[in-house]
């Protein structure tokens, strides 16, 4: 395992982060942060840390064992970027790119790992097209996840229960991981 | 399933007064505490309060006892959102007791699964720097997942022996010590436990606990402050280990956030007090 300090690494994701968001959103976001990357040979981490936290980091004489550091900003895996929570969080407040937004049972289910059917979805961008990756939210604006639009043209409260959207990932996902199962977003890549 | 006779008469000769309602009491209510980095504690109360659930106000702020859930409060949107973290309110306490400021530097010895870190964080705005250590694998990861979860942004988190951090190169403002326990405080909880408790128990992770002072004092800048907590209600774990901070030089002072019984070394939270878990806090100045 290797864990160092690797900003040259920055300019990677910020053009990862900024295909959900713009540009000079994701420099706000990056700011002030170096990026802490733990690599495991299997896979990647990046973290964001503060100027605190990086001097604690190097004043500490042990680097191995280091599990967590600052905000995870997420993962590369088998050449595939996948953005954590806090990066959810950050875009559900700041995202100018494609989304649904969800009734408060379509976002029970959508967090437990279901697609998304055109019913229960109250609003959405106006040109979604198959394929879009978009933000899903919840009825309070807050960021549950990431989908794949599967239809050309959705139809809002549409009552039909084909799913629209894939789910690619959600917050429910790191219970899912505890129990042995990999990432969504992964598990679609394979 | 009852407790072993050897653990009645602990009881009956140390707390004569409480062995009774010690022996008969049953699991606690569960409590939640708000991620005030997310959200204030009204607007969550309400949140949930619309979604069927219904709470009562424990003396310990920001925390919420839960009287009513129409699922399980860990199922919900509200809590993979990380706007809360479910816990006893006891628990909430040595964190608030140690209330770090923002900037400052702070070691949490015993961490996962980072319900007290994240209190720290929280305390903290999100500023500074929180080491959190820990050996026990399966709590790390759980760790992990909270602390992303909840948005805790000040903390590294390393799989690490607290005892053996001689060569850290840091001196911390602040140390919070939960350290592992004989747990007999939550037997409660775990009908299979109150069987399996030995007094024998108490004297084992003692040596551990004041191998894990002794690792602090080594490490807390001078002034700097420990507060130290464990989910016993043994004299072993929690009175006798104040002794021996007292000896290596640490001043005991009494907590500022006063729950349960002052027995001059630290406050000793009895099940019957509030319908909690055994809890012990105590607050150690160098």
């Amino acid at each position: 395992m290797i864990v160092e300090i690797r900003n040259a690494v920055k300019s990677m994701l910020k053009r990862e982060l900024s295909f959900y968001t713009n540009r000079a959103k994701v420099e706000s976001f990056m700011s002030n942060k170096s990026v802490l990357a733990v690599d495991t040979g299997r896979k990647v981490q990046f973290f964001l840390v503060s100027k605190a936290l990086e001097k604690t980091f190097n004043e500490i004489p042990f680097s191995q064992g280091l599990f967590y550091a600052g905000i995870f900003a997420g993962e590369v895996e088998k050449n595939i970027f996948a953005p954590s929570l806090a990066v959810l969080d950050f875009l559900s407040k700041n995202t100018d790119k494609k989304f649904v937004k969800l009734d408060y049972k379509r976002s029970v289910l959508f967090s437990c790992g279901r697609d998304i059917p055109s019913a229960g979805i109250v609003s959405a961008s106006k040109d979604l097209r198959k394929n879009d990756i978009i933000i899903v939210l919840n009825e309070n604006n807050e960021g549950i996840g990431y989908g794949r639009v599967l239809e050309q043209g959705i139809v809002l409260q549409e009552l039909k229960a084909k799913p629209v959207i894939k789910n690619l990932y959600d917050i429910g996902d790191f219970i899912r991981r505890e129990q042995g199962l990999k990432r969504a977003v992964n598990k679609e890549n394979e | 399933m009852n407790y072993a006779d050897e653990m009645v008469d602990y009881y009956k000769e140390n707390f004569p007064e409480k062995y009774r309602e010690i022996i008969s009491a049953s699991a606690p209510k569960k409590s939640i505490r708000t991620n005030t980095l997310k959200i204030s504690s009204g607007e969550l109360k309400a949140r949930l309060e619309s979604r069927g659930f219904k709470f009562s106000l424990p003396p310990v702020p920001d925390c919420l006892v839960v009287e009513h859930e129409p699922f399980s409060i860990g199922g919900s949107v509200e809590f993979l959102l990380g706007l809360f973290y479910i816990m006893d309110f006891t628990s909430a306490v040595p964190a608030l007791e140690l209330n770090p400021r923002p900037e400052e530097t702070v070691l949490d010895m015993c961490a996962a699964p980072g319900g007290k870190t994240c209190i720290l964080s929280q305390l903290m705005k999100n500023t500074g720097a929180v080491v959190s250590l820990d050996l026990n694998m399966p709590k790390i990861n759980a760790m992990i997942s909270n602390l992303e979860r909840t948005g805790a942004k000040n903390v590294l988190l390393y799989k690490k022996d607290a005892r053996k951090i001689e060569n850290i190169n840091i001196v911390f403002d602040k140390i919070l010590l939960d350290p592992p326990c004989s747990a007999d405080g939550i037997a409660c909880r775990d009908e299979k436990r109150k069987e399996t408790l030995r007094v024998s128990d108490f004297e084992k992770y003692k040596s551990m606990q004041k191998d894990l002072i002794q690792s602090a004092f080594n490490v807390l800048k001078t002034g700097g402050t420990l507060v130290y907590s464990t989910c016993s209600l043994s004299i072993e774990e929690n009175e006798q280990v104040m002794d021996f901070a007292k000896a290596l030089g640490f001043k005991i002072e009494k907590p500022k956030m006063q729950l349960g019984a002052w027995t001059g070394r630290g406050f000793k939270v009895f099940p019957s007090d509030y319908k909690t878990q055994g809890f012990f806090y105590g607050r150690l100045r160098k």
